[in-house]
């Protein structure tokens, strides 16, 4: 592939929450190809380009932690914004409500480093001008600058993730020459299809993951 | 991960017939009593199910047909139920509440069973329609007390017949032909088993069991708030058989009797094995060491056990194989260890650790490798369990003042080998300033945590070679501390009750006077003729351990602190060790 990126991202924590236990969170060992295309998406996305994450590199050592945090239990009911946006109003959402408030445990990681292999399609939404070299060179660009159109993070917005354009060779992942059984992992969601959850098994061969396409067999059976 | 391994644990249970894991559309429940129907529905008679257990009557762990989710709506179990659901009474009588439930259990019996024609399962259909709720009292108090069975669980048996009505070939066929029919769900993917077009579970059985949590049982998997939600997925994609499977293990794993889980403060700990292994059987006693010497356990067998685990515990300790011990352990099967905690209905992961049999060992060792440390009675246990030790970090030595977080932190160092928590040191010496007491398991702790935190060599008995400040200032305030119980048998406060807490954070202030102080005992010691001896002795330990000491530092680090402690420690326990010697 000619229009291929390779970026290296890292932060102290992450949490690539299982779809499964969302409430009392636990992480994935590691990062989902869907947080790695929201990271893709957060430095540059536009509607003419679809990212493609192909493989996940694992750079540090699977590290779990535990923490407890403060949260609420319920999202600003829709009709508010919408109405207050009608009728010019404040929108107002008490947030440190009792009632609202929640402790929730989450078991996360500490210290992730990873590389993204990913690379991009263009859409049915690209017009004329639209080309790759044009995508990749603003990405690249992007990339190699720290620009971002909101913060990547690392499966929650809480989490930052630093991030660096890789152009030499990606470094040796710890887990070179194991192989490691993940199970069954998010691959991303189906949006055009209600949404629907796509799950692919997960294998860690030499720290990498490959993703397989959304739209392969082994995904849609 | 932790439900595909728990769904694996289930899978290898249920291929073995006698692990007693219900299979999928059973679940085990509590039953105390069998009503015992004739054919024509008479009961003949009602059989206690109960074992005893310590003296004590309890009920016994039967698979009846998977219960429901009961809050506080009526709904009936199938063919076993609580006396208000199955005789229509309960302690209250026969109120308009229960009433009702045995018309729900009645109505629910006809409508699953409305094709199964067999003579025990008509005999309870039978019995209901001829039975009278108000005089359900009377009648079973012919064949047991009425106080026992009216809150108890209840299942059905036909007269001469062997088994329980619930198990009879043709009821189990229908009872699974109708949890399939009334499976309108929707069908998704399974994340568990990766099987497609699996109906999805909508309620996951509660997992009971888990100290502190909820009778009713939590859950692991729930999406009980609206914030909770993304994409609105309000369920997991989880298959009815895998959600039944790694609940059902849990539930095992987590049942009373089980060898397989013990608690640490708030957290309960489960563990399993891939294959099956020894490991499994004693691994509770590994993590958590029974006194050993101090109670003699009741039978042989016990005795034996208990010996087993304690060459054992000193191999992997000593780091040696413990395939020495038990030859027919095999260190690489995969081993999982999932530490669970309530909060509010739900269950949060603690800990979560996947390894082979031999890492938790040779992990296990270590920390009872660097606890390691001359005890200060016989009695004290070689192997200190961890609940006695986070007890020494608690206000008055209470298991329910132990900070939650620090026994999670305990627990986790000790099974995946980091580091132990940093609020470990600040909380011993704490409980030392306060308490004026250093305990034996407190001693250990320091020493532990300053071998695996902080790389120091701390000796495991008294080291009149180590020249290191603050132990050696440690040392010195337990010789000055003894001199004075010596001069001054019988004193309402000592120099340590005084000056432990002062002596081991500024020296500088303290030692001048505490030296002038010890002058003035050993000269008493002197002037008496029978102990002029040990005035001798005192002198001549103080100068040795003075001469290693330049200058009395103003302040002491945390750490050196902790130095400090092991330092008194030890050379306070050499004092009685030597008067034992010489006795």
């Amino acid at each position: 592939m000619g229009y291929g990126v390779k970026l290296r991202v890292w932060g102290n924590y992450a949490c690539f929450t299982r779809p499964e236990m969302k409430v009392e969170r636990v992480s994935y060992d590691v990062m989902t190809p869907s947080a790695a295309r929201g990271i893709l998406e957060a430095i540059h996305w536009k509607p003419a380009i679809r990212w493609v994450v192909d493989r996940i590199h694992v750079l540090q050592p699977i590290k779990f932690d535990n923490v407890r945090r403060n949260e609420i239990s319920s999202k600003i009911p829709k009709p508010n914004p919408t109405t207050a946006m009608r009728d010019g109003k404040r929108l107002y959402f008490l947030v440190d409500d009792g009632d609202n408030r929640q402790q929730r445990a989450s078991t996360l990681l500490r210290d992730v480093e990873y590389v993204i292999e990913a690379h991009f399609e263009l859409t049915d939404k690209a017009g004329f001008d639209d080309n790759e070299g044009k995508h990749l060179d603003i990405f690249n660009r992007r990339a190699a600058r720290g620009q971002f159109f909101h913060q990547p993070c690392l499966g929650c917005r809480e989490f930052p993730a630093y991030f660096e354009l890789l152009e030499g060779d990606i470094p040796a992942s710890p887990y070179v020459g194991q192989s490691k059984e993940l199970g069954y992992m998010l691959l991303d969601m189906d949006f055009d299809n209600d949404m629907t959850p796509l799950f692919f098994r997960a294998t860690m061969e030499d720290g990498i993951i490959h993703a397989p396409s959304p739209l392969s067999p082994e995904v849609r059976t | 991960m932790i439900l595909q391994a728990l769904n694996g644990y289930y899978e290898r249970m249920v291929e073995d017939p006698n692990s007693g894991m219900p299979p999928f559309g059973t679940s085990i429940e509590n039953i105390s009593f069998a009503l015992v129907l004739a054919a024509d529905g008479n009961l003949q008679n009602i059989e206690d199910l109960r074992e005893s257990e310590g003296g004590k009557l309890r009920a016994r762990k039967i698979p009846v047909p998977a219960s429901v989710t009961r809050t506080s709506g009526v709904k009936p179990n199938f063919l076993w139920d609580k006396a208000s659901y199955l005789c229509g009474a309960d302690a209250e009588g026969a109120t308009e509440k229960n009433q009702e439930r045995f018309a729900a259990f009645k109505e629910f019996l006809q409508i699953v069973g409305a094709e199964i024609n067999d003579p025990g399962f008509l005999a309870v259909i039978k019995f209901l329609q001829g039975w009278d709720c108000a005089q359900a009292e009377e009648i079973v108090g012919k064949f047991a007390a009425w106080e026992d069975v009216c809150h108890a669980n209840l299942v059905f048996r036909l007269d001469g017949a062997p088994g329980f009505i619930h198990n009879r070939a043709p009821v189990q066929k229908f009872w699974l032909r109708f949890n399939q029919d009334r499976d309108s769900a929707e069908l998704v993917q399974c994340l568990i088993s990766g099987e497609t077009d699996a109906p999805l579970a909508r309620v996951h059985t509660p997992i009971k069991g888990v100290r502190g949590g909820q009778t009713s049982g939590g859950y692991i998997v729930s999406f009980n708030k609206s914030a909770f939600v993304s994409y609105d997925q309000t369920k997991a994609s989880v298959a009815e058989n895998s959600a039944f499977a790694y609940t059902t293990a849990l539930n095992v794993l987590l049942a009373g009797k089980s060898r397989q889980n013990v608690h640490i403060g708030d957290t309960t700990l489960v563990f399993w094995a891939q294959r099956p292994t020894p490991a499994e059987d004693f691994l509770a006693d590994l993590i958590e060491p029974s006194a050993g010497s101090t109670d003699a356990p009741d039978i042989e067998d016990d005795q034996q056990t208990t010996g087993k685990i304690r060459s054992l515990l000193q191999a992997i300790r000593d780091g040696r194989r413990a395939t020495d011990i038990i030859p027919d352990l095999d260190e690489s099967v995969q081993f999982y260890v999932l530490g669970l905690a309530p909060n509010a209905a739900r269950l949060s992961i603690r800990f979560w650790e996947a390894n082979s049999v031999g890492v938790f060992l040779d992990r296990i060792g270590r920390h009872f490798q660097q606890l390691a440390l001359v005890r200060q009675y016989e009695s004290d246990p070689e192997f200190p369990p961890l609940w006695r030790l986070l007890c020494q970090t608690a206000p008055l030595g209470k298991n329910e003042n132990v900070s939650p977080v620090l026994a999670g932190a305990l627990a986790k160092a000790m099974l995946t080998g980091t580091r132990y928590p940093q609020n470990l040191l600040s909380a011993v010496l704490g409980r030392i300033r306060t308490e004026h007491q250093v305990s034996y398991f407190r001693a250990a702790l320091l020493k532990a945590f300053l071998i695996r935190n902080h790389q120091m060599e701390v000796p495991v008995s008294l080291d009149p070679q180590k020249k290191d400040l603050p132990y050696l200032l440690g040392r010195l305030f337990a010789v000055l501390e003894k001199a004075q119980e010596e001069a001054v048998p019988g004193t309402n406060a000592t120099i340590k009750d005084r000056y432990l807490a002062s002596a081991s954070a500024t020296p500088g202030q303290v030692f001048h006077m505490l030296l002038k102080n010890a002058a003035n005992h050993i000269a008493k010691l002197r002037k008496d003729p029978e102990k002029r001896g040990r005035a001798h002795n005192f002198e001549i330990m103080t100068q040795d351990i003075m001469a290693e000491i330049v200058e009395f530092p103003r302040t002491l680090a945390a750490i050196e602190q902790g130095q400090f402690m092991i330092g008194y420690y030890h050379q306070r326990k050499n004092f009685f060790t030597k008067k034992n010697q010489e006795g």
